[in-house]
């Protein structure tokens, strides 16, 4: 009797690993615009004031600058008279500009990196201000002809990692992946976006623990040229945020702490339960008074609107929660 | 006045002179040619060795260089696709749209790489390529169209778009190849229902952030080495000239391209698709005439020989007919001859009542007894006589026996029944006149022969 429990147990245990295992391609993991429309339905609407003008410069991560892009779009619809500066090219340079009063806007897509904090603190006397602008998760893409049913991290850091400090050892075909049928006699194929991009800096940090990306690895210089890479080769993987979706590529569902296998979708990404969540982020200087930039912080609490957000949303990225809105808000604060 | 004319033919005479000797360069021109094609082989060894330390700002020339190489490789890349997919394809859907795809692709490329303005040729090739490659690869288009022969198209258009984006780092750095991808994407987004991207250009995205990113590469940021205004004029005629040689020498394939383009187009016309169809049709039935025919004659001859055997069932059933009704015909005869001898018997047997009536004064009302004295012969006569209308109706008897046997009388002897059946209660009438005239004979005579009796007794 306890036996027979303990099988259905596991067997229910193992169900949603094969529910998740159905191999759909990554553009239905897409919001629908419906979806959109209800999830930011709750968001506090932005009032935008009369006549505005100013300038800011935002300088970061390319991904997150992509959002920033999107918000500019329509910012400047709002404001003519708002000069503004965008640019990406890498979180790395930007900070050190901060710190000079050069930049006024840093998007990041990873966590504020505490030597960074701790010098600005040095240099301002008080903590650098950040809020979340957007739910992120970095996709593991495969084309959509692959088998593969999943990853674990410790695989994941095999796959890329020169060392593979998580002890997964060397997989160079994907039989080593457990892929049977023609793909499994095939090089695994290893594409990743350059240092420009907080995604590889993140992954690099947080699943190979530190080690250096193997010496086969291609480096793309555009995310939507990586995601294509995969989908033009049955052989290749990689990874890249969630927004770049097409119908030649699906993602892999990769293993929880739970020990499920998860895909990146909103509900996975919004609970934190798959393995690569990275809210987007901007970081910003703010005095402890409420000064700063106007411009910059109207072009914050633009972004983080109802508007702002489903402008994003309906571009492939998942929106913040109202909770993460009424956090930013507080962070950004009004005029003195 | 008169010297006019002749000053005239010599201008023209000189004019023509001059108009062929450009037929071959002029020594002038060909120093300038190899000035120029050694400061082409000088700016491109620069250009490498520069690549191998990193350091460097790439000059118009060296751009003018990787555009036209570009292009020349994208036509070899694309065409060597597109003719595997058309190459023993039975579809000629799928032949037209694979070269449908290399027209495009080719006099796009061509059409940018002409062009007057480097820098915008760098974007206008970049956002081609990279639009032609969502739509194929990423949209899954290519797949949708060609199936499995897509993969070496994938394949292509995947190594053009490496190589776009390869050049175009040579001239935008991270962040401005990042802008260049986004507005690509964003641009897609909003136009999802434009199929031949080949053809959009980068001024397309005039009005978004693009124009931005356009006005700033052309004050010189990026990779792309700062020029002076002046100079910029100088070379820019070179460049024309050189541009035009280039692409005259292209022409003719690209006629040729558009040419058997136009034949595709044609041979897709529904029109020409129908007569195509009926010709086709026409050949398979031409192809499968032999066989048609074949099974027609044995299918023709099958059925003669049904209808032969069926004919000579027949034949057999009219001979027996004919022989039915001949016999019928003759036992008809036969009953006609046999009835005229029993009417002939018959009447021959009222002849001899008549005579025996005549004989005993019967047919008289007198009193009076015949004259003639009794005879026995008359007695004997008449039985032979009867005994021959017996012996005829026994013959009769059997040959309508016969002739009920037969088939041919089984099929006539409704139409002739009733009268056969009338002669024969005639017949039978006659046979029973004569029985009761035989009785009434034999009644008469035995009375005869009391009176004859009585007579003598009276006599002594």
């Amino acid at each position: 009797m306890i036996r027979s429990a303990i099988i259905c147990l596991v067997l229910f245990a193992l169900l949603p690993v094969y529910a998740d295992t159905n191999l759909p391609p990554a553009t239905e993991l897409l919001l629908e615009d419906k979806a959109v429309f209800t999830l930011t339905a709750g968001l506090q609407q932005y009032a935008n004031p009369p006549r505005f003008a100013g300038k800011f410069t935002s300088i970061g991560s390319g991904g997150t600058t992509t959002l920033v892009n999107q918000w500019a779009a329509e910012f400047a619809t709002l404001y003519p008279e708002v000069e503004m500066d965008i640019h990406g090219g890498g979180s790395v340079d930007a900070l050190p500009a901060l710190l000079e009063g050069k930049v006024d806007l840093v998007p990041m897509s990873r966590p504020l990196p505490a030597e960074e904090a701790a010098r600005f603190k040095q240099k301002f006397g008080y903590e650098p201000s950040q809020i979340v602008v957007a739910q992120d998760a970095i996709g593991v893409y495969v084309n959509k002809n692959n088998p593969l049913k999943g990853l674990t991290l410790t695989q994941l850091d095999a796959i890329y990692s020169r060392e593979s400090k998580r002890g997964g050892g060397r997989p160079e075909f994907w039989s080593d992946l457990g892929v049977t049928g023609p793909l499994a006699e095939k090089l695994i194929n290893r594409v990743s976006l350059n240092r420009a991009y907080g995604s590889h800096l993140f992954f690099q940090d947080y699943v190979m623990q530190g080690s250096d990306y193997r010496f086969d690895v291609r480096f793309e210089i555009v995310p939507s040229s990586l995601v294509q890479a995969v989908g033009a080769d049955d052989a290749g993987i990689g990874f890249a945020g969630v927004m770049f979706a097409t119908a030649r590529t699906r993602f892999v569902p990769l293993q929880a702490d739970d020990g499920r296998y998860l895909l990146p979708s909103y509900e996975n990404t919004l609970n934190g339960r798959y393995p690569l969540v990275r809210p987007l982020r901007i970081v910003f200087n703010r005095k402890p008074d409420g000064t700063m930039n106007p411009a910059a912080r109207e072009f914050l609490r633009f972004a983080v609107s109802r508007r702002g957000q489903r402008i994003i949303a309906l571009a492939g990225s998942y929106p913040i929660t109202v909770e993460q809105q009424q956090a930013a808000l507080r962070v950004i604060g009004d005029a003195p | 006045m008169t010297l006019a004319p002749v000053v005239a033919l010599t201008v023209l005479v000189c004019l023509g002179c001059r108009a062929t000797s450009h037929g071959g360069p002029s020594p002038g021109e060909q120093r300038a040619a190899q000035e120029r094609a050694r400061e082409r082989a000088k700016a491109a060894g620069a250009f490498k060795a520069s690549l191998a330390t990193g350091q460097h700002q790439i000059t118009i020339p060296e751009l003018d260089e990787l555009t036209y190489g570009y292009a020349d490789r994208y036509y070899m890349v694309i065409s060597s696709a597109v003719d595997a997919i058309k190459r023993n394809n039975p579809d000629p859907a799928q032949r037209r749209l694979a070269h449908q795809i290399k027209l495009n692709g080719v006099l796009s490329m061509n059409d940018i790489v002409s062009g007057n303005d480097p820098y915008s040729e760098v974007f206008d090739l970049v956002v081609a390529v990279t639009l032609e490659s969502i739509v194929l690869i990423d949209e899954n288009r290519a797949e949708q169209a060609f199936g499995e022969r897509a993969s070496e198209l994938i394949k292509a258009i995947r190594t053009m778009r490496v190589e776009a984006w390869e050049l175009a780092a040579k001239v935008l750095n991270q962040d401005q190849l990042e802008r260049l991808d986004y507005v690509i994407l964003d641009w897609r987004r909003a136009h999802p229902e434009v199929d031949q991207v080949a053809f959009v250009k980068f001024d397309n995205f005039a009005g978004t952030r693009a124009t931005g990113l356009l006005i700033e590469l052309k004050a010189g940021s990026g990779f792309l080495a700062p020029l002076s205004e002046a100079s910029q004029v100088m070379k820019d005629w070179g460049r024309l000239t050189e541009r035009a040689f280039w692409y005259s020498k292209r022409a003719p394939n690209i006629a040729a391209i558009q040419a058997e383009g136009a034949v595709n187009e044609i041979l897709s016309a529904p029109e020409i698709g129908s007569a195509l169809q009926n010709a086709d049709r026409m050949g398979k039935t031409a192809e499968a005439m032999p066989q048609t025919i074949a099974a027609e004659r044995h299918a023709i001859f099958t059925e003669l020989d049904a209808r032969q055997t069926l004919l000579t069932n027949t034949l057999g059933d009219v001979r027996h007919i004919m022989a039915d009704a001949d016999a019928l015909g003759r036992t008809v005869s036969l009953l006609t001859t046999n009835v005229q001898q029993t009417l002939l018997v018959l009447g021959n047997t009222l002849k001899v009542a008549d005579a025996v009536g005549q004989h005993f004064g019967l047919d008289k009302p007198s009193p009076n007894p015949p004259e003639r004295p009794f005879d026995i012969q008359d007695y004997t006569a008449t039985l032979t006589r009867l005994n021959e209308v017996v012996t005829n109706l026994q013959q009769l008897t059997l040959n309508a026996d016969q002739l009920s046997r037969s088939d041919g009388w089984k099929r006539t002897m409704q139409s002739v029944d009733r009268r056969v059946d009338h002669a024969i209660f005639g017949l039978c009438l006659v046979l029973g006149l004569a029985f009761i005239l035989a009785v009434a004979y034999r009644f008469i005579s035995l009375k005869l022969e009391r009176r004859m009796t009585s007579t003598k007794q009276e006599k002594p």
